[in-house]
């Protein structure tokens, strides 16, 4: 089944401030190196030196908020060896940790890192939608959190119809996985293709 | 910062040698020997233990390992667990002499299925490196070399053996392993660079770049020692088996470093 | 208080019923397979620990970065187990009614309140002062007996005015948790030391009064870009200052959807503000704002752009016919633009390309785009006033404002940053202070080594012509400018160390900072969660608001400011007069009695209930807010400025005064010009002579990762905001840098180790390391001076103490450094 939910992210509004990913990480207790919500700075363009010593450019930069997209397609889902990732009910792709044995294959296959391994608990985790919360009528609190209201989230049909799926580098393109992430895209963005370069803080996320 | 995926590699090359084994006592008719045959399928089963364990420690919670068989529907991994289980109990059986020699073709061929499993699991979308026929080539590959290399070595401390045409068979299939296994490189790099901008894997490029040098390298050496072994001295097919496995495992060590996904 | 389950959901997809789930469960799903999955399941199956608990409080993020944020602490078994924020009501911007939704910062306060370095103790110093290892703790009772003891003794024997309550922002609302309370002790016990001014904007301050007859925060409010054609700011960087939910970040993307205006940034870097609202980003050398401005000034005046009524019923100094009285020939603003001044240089755009970095055409393209657009929101942040000669750079671009008549109209402004206007934030009164001989609060450390060798005329000591005493006692609470956030470190460290200066320092903080590590006695704080307080906008919020706090358990030992100085007040004898009888409680109700009340009459009519609902919130228009300069651009003649013409002064006859009477250095750059100009300075783009060695300009940009050094150790933001230094590819390159590289960035005053991010965010020539990380010296490596290197990125390892001309104030991104790989 798709995903009933979908997020959607307003990257023209997003300064990268990274409230989406602590308020996350504060929320479900993360160690350190597991973010479920990564912001990614993009940045692009060139510098030239005039003859006369200035400088033009067209540097240019955005950011985007990413976490699991519950993915149409989810790569993660069909690696997944022993049913841990699977869909619910509601077309959210969770992680079942009774069942996973940690073979770390569906973080292989999916092109967001989105599954990230917790080595406290020794198994596979990822963001679930904050689905406890939307089982008691809650936002997500990522959604919640964002200070420039840059996040959000709906029905799938509605977002996606009025945004596509995310198709923004450096994202991979969206036909891949067909993820349930709506963007509004920034006036810079660029179209997705597999080898943007335009990741500027892998480290960071 | 590198970090070896040694249970992996030391899963997929052992396996691989097993099956290779398993194939190559087929095709070059070991059942004549049934001494060296059954040392050759001790081996092979041992070597699918060996890297099985390897699988094992690479899972984290053990106890659920059981479900990692509930989705053979649509895993490869899932099916990758299963064969490595069906080889592996087959060969068991063959050791134990329940099976027949006849039935050699039919583990031999289990055995080709499963490199064939084992090959897809790394048919991942959005992992250029692997995502080629060079991982399959370079998984047969694998299996011929190390199952040729292992064979010419058995062949050599066993002088009747040695006459046949065995440890010829083994030799040659073991050299055109080892070209499959050094043509995987060649097949992952040209996928990643034209998928991935060559600034964003530079570094690892350059370093699969030195370990495929290596890997050829040190595939050449375990070559020339095979056939240069004119007077089939076992120490020295020996140390022709234990190049040619650390080559194997260098240009598996590759195979894990080129884990670059694309997306973020 | 229970969670209300709708009071959490206000997005505005939420509140379409899209959410009809039942039960939404990780564990269950029974998936394809073999039906294998009964037979492994373990048993029991996958047993949750009993959920404690959970009780929601209301508490804020107090600190300086311009805003408080509503923290909601989740508390569990007295302890906070997670952080909310506002997300009561739905978002009303144009009412002033919207959510203060948290940054990452105060998201991550528990991880800060429980970390490793949070104080736990009162401590002593039993070794030399600055020695991490002489520690040791002592009792409450001890602590307070020597504070209460050297502060007698200070005063008695050095007067009030040895007494410093050092510059220190750490907690900038709340009634009991505000530095009031020593305020108020010390007031009562004749009087104190408080610097004037601030680490914030003392040039701009200091310029702009004799512009403008105002000290700062004068320009129009930034929901007037709802009604502008263009928008122009000159190194203001609100998205990252100001990023509060509740604060100007997201009233400038709302004004901005407005208007649609366009909007230009000037920045060194491609800051956060470029990324979320900028149209265009034109890249500056740090400290050569005034030559831009001056060039674009030249442009407006040849192509005949400017507001010419304005200039000659408002301003002073333009021009030859609106010079004072008995000023002296050819030395109005014109002259000096079109080079009929002094220096006779015209300020063309091709000089002041070679200056700025900034090509000839698009200076032309930007004056005709400022001169043409009506109105113009011309704003300015403090980045480029925190310079040698930031004065001039920050009279210099608001002079702009002026000449374009952009003044004291809707959609324009005078050209300096945004006026702010929270309503009502509380305090405890905190009386007179009869110290009134003041100095400027960046020479604090000058007045701990030589206080009474500071003069009104050098120093710019105010209320007598000398400073009376050497600064002997120290109390710092929440701040880090004792150490941290001062300029030069290793000159700090060297002047702190030596114990016949200042003979007592006291640091009161939450954290193990820099400073602490300087104190004499160290007290443990409690946090802003761990006190019962009212809190309310601060200075960088346009809403009004108030909340009532309730508090966690308090860490270990520490204890909250006002406590510690009723018990300071008991030792010396004014606990009756400091207290007024009143408890903590009954501060609060006083306060919300005769202040919070009146200020917001639906108040409940106890605090109590107050208390049950958190924050309060009263509706205040948008477009209400009031234009600054409008009576004065309505009637010049009735509503004169402060200045001494009571116009605006593009001419300042007080500032040429200054410069003939006030000691000034020799070195490049200590002038104190009577109109807006360019300044070469030390250490500036022009001092070629230092940058044979020291190539690169160095800034230290405000950090969305924290504020200040406040948060700054916290490891979840490090993880996702790291500590880098900012430098260019083209620079990279040259020095054989790549991303991630480990540098050493050092200059004659010291040495810092750092990785670097190579982004094309930041202008050749340029490097930034984004101020406030803390210092980490590593005692066994030292630099070339014999100082400890520091690993932890503190960019005052690097600064120069050196106050600029007029303000004497902090020019803390004017250096150079050179950037080597290690
Ligand atoms: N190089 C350079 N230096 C600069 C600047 C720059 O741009 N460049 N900027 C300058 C500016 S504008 C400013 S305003 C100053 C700011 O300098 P400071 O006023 O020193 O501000 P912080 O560094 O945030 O220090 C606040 C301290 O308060 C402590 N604190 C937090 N909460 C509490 C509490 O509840 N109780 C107590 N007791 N303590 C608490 C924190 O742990 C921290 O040590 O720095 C200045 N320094
Ligand atoms: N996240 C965060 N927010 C904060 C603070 C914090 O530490 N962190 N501190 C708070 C405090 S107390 C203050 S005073 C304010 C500080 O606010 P500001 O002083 O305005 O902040 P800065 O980052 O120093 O400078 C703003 C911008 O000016 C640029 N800049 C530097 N030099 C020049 C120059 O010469 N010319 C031009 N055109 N631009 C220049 C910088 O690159 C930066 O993007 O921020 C407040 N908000
Ligand atoms: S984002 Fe990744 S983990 Fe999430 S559903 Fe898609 S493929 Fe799976
Ligand atoms: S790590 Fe766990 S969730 Fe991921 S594929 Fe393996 S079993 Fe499934
Ligand atoms: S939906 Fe919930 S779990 Fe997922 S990223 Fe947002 S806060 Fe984290
Ligand atoms: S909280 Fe909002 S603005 Fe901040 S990084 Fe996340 S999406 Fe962007
Ligand atoms: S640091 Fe400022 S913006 Fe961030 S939560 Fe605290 S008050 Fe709000
Ligand atoms: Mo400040």
């Amino acid at each position: 089944m798709n995903s009933k939910y979908a997020f959607y992210m307003d990257s023209t509004k997003c300064m990268g401030c990274k409230a989406c990913m602590i308020a996350c990480k504060d929320a479900y207790n993360l160690p350190l190196n597991v973010n479920y919500r990564r912001v990614a700075e993009c940045v692009g363009g060139d510098w030239f030196i005039q003859p006369d010593g200035t400088y033009s450019q067209n540097v240019f930069a955005y950011y985007l908020s990413v976490s699991c997209n519950h993915c149409n397609d989810p790569k993660c889902v069909a690696a997944c060896p022993t049913g841990a990732t699977h869909k619910n009910e509601n077309g959210l792709v969770v992680i079942d940790a009774s069942r996973c044995v940690g073979c770390k294959n569906c973080s292989w296959n999916c092109p967001y890192s989105a599954p990230q391994f917790n080595e406290e608990k020794q198994h596979m985790t990822k963001c679930d939608f904050c689905a406890d919360r939307l089982a008691q009528n809650l936002a997500p609190v990522c959604v919640l959190s964002c200070p420039a209201r840059a996040l959000d989230f709906g029905p799938t049909e509605e977002l996606i119809a009025k945004y596509g799926r995310a198709n923004i580098a450096p994202l991979p393109p969206s036909h891949i996985t067909q993820p349930n992430l709506a963007v509004n895209p920034h006036q810079n963005s660029v179209k997705a293709t597999t080898n943007t370069t335009l990741l500027a803080n892998k480290e960071e996320m | 910062m590198i970090t070896v995926q040694w249970s992996l590699v030391v899963f997929t090359v052992l396996i691989q040698l097993s099956a290779g084994l398993a194939l190559l006592i087929w095709l070059t008719g070991l059942k004549k020997f049934p001494k060296t045959e059954k040392v050759a399928w001790i081996i092979t089963f041992l070597s699918g233990v060996i890297g099985f364990g390897g699988a094992v420690l690479h899972l984290t919670m053990l106890a659920h390992a059981p479900y990692a068989l509930t989705q053979v529907g649509h895993a490869w991994l899932s099916r990758e667990i299963l064969g490595v289980s069906i080889f592996g109990l087959l060969v068991l059986l063959r050791v134990l002499n329940i099976l027949k020699a006849g039935l050699n073709p039919l583990i031999a061929l289990a055995g080709l299925g499963l490199i064939l499993v084992v090959s897809q699991v790394y048919r991942v979308d959005v992992v250029p490196f692997w995502n080629t026929i060079g991982t399959e080539i370079g998984f047969f590959g694998t299996a011929l070399a190390l199952g040729g290399a292992v064979l010419a070595m058995l062949s050599n401390c066993n002088p009747e053996i040695a006459e046949s045409s065995t440890p010829f068979i083994s030799k040659w299939l073991c050299a055109i392993g080892l070209f499959m296994s050094c043509c995987l490189v060649l097949f992952g790099l040209h996928n990643m660079m034209n998928t991935i901008a060559p600034e964003l894997i530079a570094d690892t490029t350059t370093l699969i770049i030195q370990l495929a040098v290596a890997h050829t390298l040190i595939a050449g050496l375990g070559c020339a020692l095979l056939f240069g072994n004119k007077n089939h001295t076992p120490v020295i097919a020996l140390f022709a088996f234990l190049v040619i496995l650390g080559g194997e495992v260098i240009g598996r060590i590759l195979f894990y470093l080129a884990n670059i996904r694309i997306g973020i | 208080m229970k969670k209300q389950k709708t009071d959490q959901s206000h997005s505005k997809l939420t509140r379409r019923q899209l959410l009809k789930l039942g039960t939404v469960s990780c564990v269950a799903a029974s998936f394809g397979g073999l039906g294998l999955e009964r037979a492994f399941r373990p048993l029991p199956a996958n047993a949750q620990p009993k959920p404690l608990e959970e009780k929601i409080l209301t508490s804020a993020c107090l600190n300086n970065c311009g805003s408080s944020c509503v923290l909601k602490p989740v508390v569990a078994d007295g302890k906070v187990i997670r952080i909310e924020t506002d997300n009561a009501i739905p978002d009303n911007w144009e009412e002033g009614l919207f959510q203060i939704r948290a940054c990452p910062r105060g998201r991550s306060m528990r991880r800060q309140m429980y970390a490793e370095n949070r104080l736990k103790k009162p401590m002593k110093q039993f070794g030399k002062r600055g020695d991490p290892s002489g520690f040791k703790p002592i009792p409450w009772d001890q602590a307070l007996d020597e504070i209460a003891a050297s502060l007698k003794k200070c005063i008695d024997t050095y007067g009030n005015e040895s007494i410093l309550s050092i510059y220190a922002s750490g907690v900038q609302t709340g009634m009991m948790q505000r530095r009031e309370a020593f305020y108020r002790l010390m007031n009562l016990l004749g009087g104190f030391a408080l610097g004037r001014s601030d680490y914030s904007s003392a040039q701009n301050q200091a310029g702009l009064t004799y512009l403008y007859g105002q000290a700062g925060y004068s320009g129009n409010p930034v929901t007037e870009i709802a009604n502008t054609k263009l928008a122009v700011f000159f190194g203001l960087n609100t998205t990252e200052t100001r990023m509060s939910g509740g604060g100007l970040q997201f009233e400038i993307l709302k004004a901005k959807q407005i208007s649609n205006a366009r909007l230009i940034v000037i920045d060194p870097r491609y800051s956060e503000t470029c990324v979320t609202v900028a149209d265009e980003w034109i890249p500056i050398r740090p400290g050569t704002d005034a030559a831009l401005a001056s060039a674009l000034a030249y442009v407006l005046i040849t192509e005949n752009m400017l507001d010419n009524e304005f200039l000659k019923t408002h301003v002073q100094g333009f021009d030859a016919d609106t010079m004072p009285e008995g000023a002296p020939e050819n030395s109005a603003y014109k002259d000096y633009i079109m080079g009929t001044g002094y220096d006779k240089i015209a300020k063309t755009p091709e000089w002041a390309a070679q200056i700025t970095g900034i090509p000839v055409a698009r200076i032309i393209q930007l004056a005709r785009e400022i001169g043409g657009a009506k109105p113009c929101f011309i704003s300015q942040g403090w980045g480029l006033q925190r310079q040698a000669a930031g004065e001039m750079s920050t009279m210099s671009v608001a002079a702009l404002a002026t000449v374009t008549g952009n003044v004291g109209i809707h959609g324009g402004g005078n050209g300096d940053r945004d006026a702010y206007y929270p309503g009502f934030s509380p305090r405890l009164p905190r009386g007179d202070n009869k110290v009134s001989i003041t100095f400027p609060t960046f020479l604090w450390l000058r007045a701990v080594e030589n206080g009474k060798g500071m003069t009104a005329t050098r120093d710019g000591v105010k209320g007598a012509d000398k400073y009376p005493t050497d600064i002997k006692f120290i109390w710092n609470y929440a701040g880090n400018t004792l150490v941290n956030q001062h300029s030069d470190i290793n000159e700090t460290r060297r002047i702190l160390g030596d114990k016949s200066k200042c003979e007592m320092i006291v640091v009161m903080d939450t954290h193990d900072t820099a400073s602490a590590q300087w104190a004499d006695i160290l007290l443990p704080s409690t946090s802003y969660l761990e006190q019962t307080d009212i809190v309310g906008p601060s200075y960088a919020m346009n809403i009004d608001w108030l909340g009532f706090t309730t508090p966690v358990t308090p860490y270990e030992q520490s204890r909250p400011v006002y406590e510690v100085c009723v018990e300071l007040a008991k030792r010396l004898g004014v606990e009756k007069e400091f207290t007024e009888g009143k408890t903590r409680e009954q501060w609060l109700e006083w306060s919300y009695e005769t202040q919070c009340r009146p200020f917001m009459p639906e108040l409940p009519p106890t605090l109590e209930e107050a208390r049950k609902v958190g924050v309060w919130r009263k509706a205040k228009l948008r477009s209400d807010l009031p234009i600054p300069f409008k009576a004065f651009r309505d009637d010049p003649q009735a509503n004169p400025l402060k200045t001494p013409s009571g116009k605006i002064e593009l001419f300042s006859p007080a500032l040429l005064e200054l410069s003939k009477t006030w000691e000034l250095n020799k070195f490049k750059g200590d002038v104190i010009p009577p109109t807006p100009q360019y300044v070469s300075t030390w250490e500036g783009y022009e001092d070629t002579e230092t940058k044979k060695l020291f190539p690169l300009q160095l800034i230290g940009h405000h950090y969305k990762g924290r504020t200040h050094s406040h948060y700054a150790s916290v490891d979840w933001l490090l993880a996702v905001m790291p500590q880098n230094l900012w430098i260019n590819p083209i620079d990279a390159k040259a020095r054989g840098l790549r991303h991630g590289d480990t540098v050493k960035v050092l200059n004659k005053r010291g040495e810092v180790h750092i990785k670097v991010k190579v982004t094309k965010r930041i202008m050749p020539g340029v490097v930034s390391m984004p101020q406030g990380a803390w210092y980490n010296p590593e005692s066994k490596n030292l630099d070339q001076n014999k100082n400890p290197i520091d690993q932890g990125g503190c960019v005052n390892t690097l600064t120069l103490y050196r106050a600029s001309p007029l303000a004497k104030g902090n020019p803390q991104h004017t250096n150079l450094v050179e950037v080597v790989k290690l």
